[in-house]
């Protein structure tokens, strides 16, 4: 089934009914997401270009004669796709539609997904000291933040929730 | 080109509230979700001074094409007083209690005759400044703010181009065209009405040479 792109962007994948007759919650991350890329081809799509986006942050930088911060560190761009893909799950779970990231480096060389929608801002921030997120919403004067810590399922549903509305 | 400049700002040459402030954006930095939705990283707005530089539009008669370093590169624009309206970054005490906020304005600062040959003459060019030394975490979330900001108001996506009408805007040319002479007026190739037609002399496309229209990967 190829992924539908709706008018806000996001993409509406394989409905929640098809990931749970694929795999279990009991299986490894990594078994769950060759489950369902195995399965339907949408998913694979969207996660490997993901992993290619997230992987390419290696070579951040090289070449920017305005840029001279070293890149990601390997386990940071492990703990990056690994995060990612935890997200990408908990998403169908809850039956809601997938925003492709914008994938970036920060300057202390961390990687990070940056999403804005409708008005709302969601910033993951991924070092090897975790991983944190950032809400934004609001128009000045009235600028509102939250910031916290991104490590749950729980969490990270909730992230989503708010930024898709 | 955001170095500290200490002078005060001549009165008569103050950047107004309405006045439209461009900003050039790496296509790495930049993803088009849909027609109307994108996201501008805050890396967007890094500056090594934590003074971003903008580029006053007026001053360069509207043409988001004229702040471009690279054709890959996207423009978006921020306004003058949405910026000085911003006071919700503050910078807290080392025993948690909130210090005043941070108000920010945009100064001209142009370039003219600067040290480093590379960096041309910028007539336009202004800074977003602090009203203090601003921290680091401060900053980033001010980064944050102006990226926010941007990703309503995108002038140019990375290599759309700019086409150019004169008063009677049935017929779009490149900037170079000599049919042009006096007021033209630019335009981003994707506002362009689908009535208009190109100019059948200098052919103006609306793409560089990496179309990407709808987005970047980063």
């Amino acid at each position: 089934m190829p992924a539908e792109i709706a008018a806000t962007g996001f993409r509406v994948l394989a409905p929640w009914e098809a990931r749970t007759d694929s795999v279990t919650h009991d299986t490894t991350l990594e078994e769950q997401i060759r489950a369902l890329a195995d399965k339907f081809d949408s998913h694979r799509a969207v996660l490997s270009d993901l992993a290619r986006r997230i992987d390419a942050l290696r070579t951040w930088g090289e070449e920017w004669e305005d840029y001279d911060a070293a890149p990601p560190a390997t386990p940071t761009i492990g703990l990056a796709d690994e995060w990612s893909k935890r997200l990408y799950l908990d998403v169908l779970d809850i039956g809601r539609p997938w925003l492709d990231p914008l994938v970036t480096a920060g300057e202390g060389g961390e990687v990070m997904f940056e999403w804005q929608l409708r008005g709302r801002r969601l910033t993951i921030r991924v070092s090897e000291a975790g991983v944190e997120y950032s809400k934004l919403w609001g128009t000045a004067p009235s600028l509102h933040f939250e910031d916290g810590i991104a490590d749950t399922r729980q969490r990270r549903q909730s992230l989503w929730a708010w930024l898709a509305g | 080109m955001s170095e500290a400049d200490p002078r005060p700002t001549p009165p008569e040459d103050r950047v107004g509230d309405d006045e439209r402030l461009y900003r050039s954006v790496r296509e790495k930095l930049f993803i088009r979700h849909s027609e109307t939705e994108v996201t501008v990283s805050e890396h967007a707005y890094n500056d090594p001074a934590k003074q971003p530089s903008v580029d006053r539009a007026r001053i360069i008669g509207s043409d988001p094409q004229r702040s471009r370093f690279r054709d890959g590169d996207a423009i978006v624009s921020l306004i003058a007083g949405q910026v000085r309206a911003i006071e919700s970054i503050v910078q807290y005490s080392a025993t948690g209690k909130p210090n005043e906020p941070y108000r920010f304005d945009v100064i001209p600062r142009p370039i003219k005759d600067h040290p480093d040959p590379n960096i041309p003459d910028n007539p336009a060019h202004a800074q977003i400044e602090a009203d203090r030394e601003i921290s680091g975490s401060a900053f980033e979330r001010l980064k944050r703010v102006l990226a926010f900001m941007s990703g309503s108001s995108v002038e140019l996506d990375p290599y759309e181009q700019v086409v150019y009408f004169t008063r009677t805007k049935k017929i779009y040319h490149k900037r170079t065209c000599h049919y042009l002479k006096n007021g033209q007026r630019p335009v981003a190739f994707q506002k362009v009405p689908t009535a208009a037609r190109p100019c059948s002399q200098c052919k103006p496309e609306g793409w560089g040479s990496e179309p990407s229209p709808g987005g970047s990967d980063g």
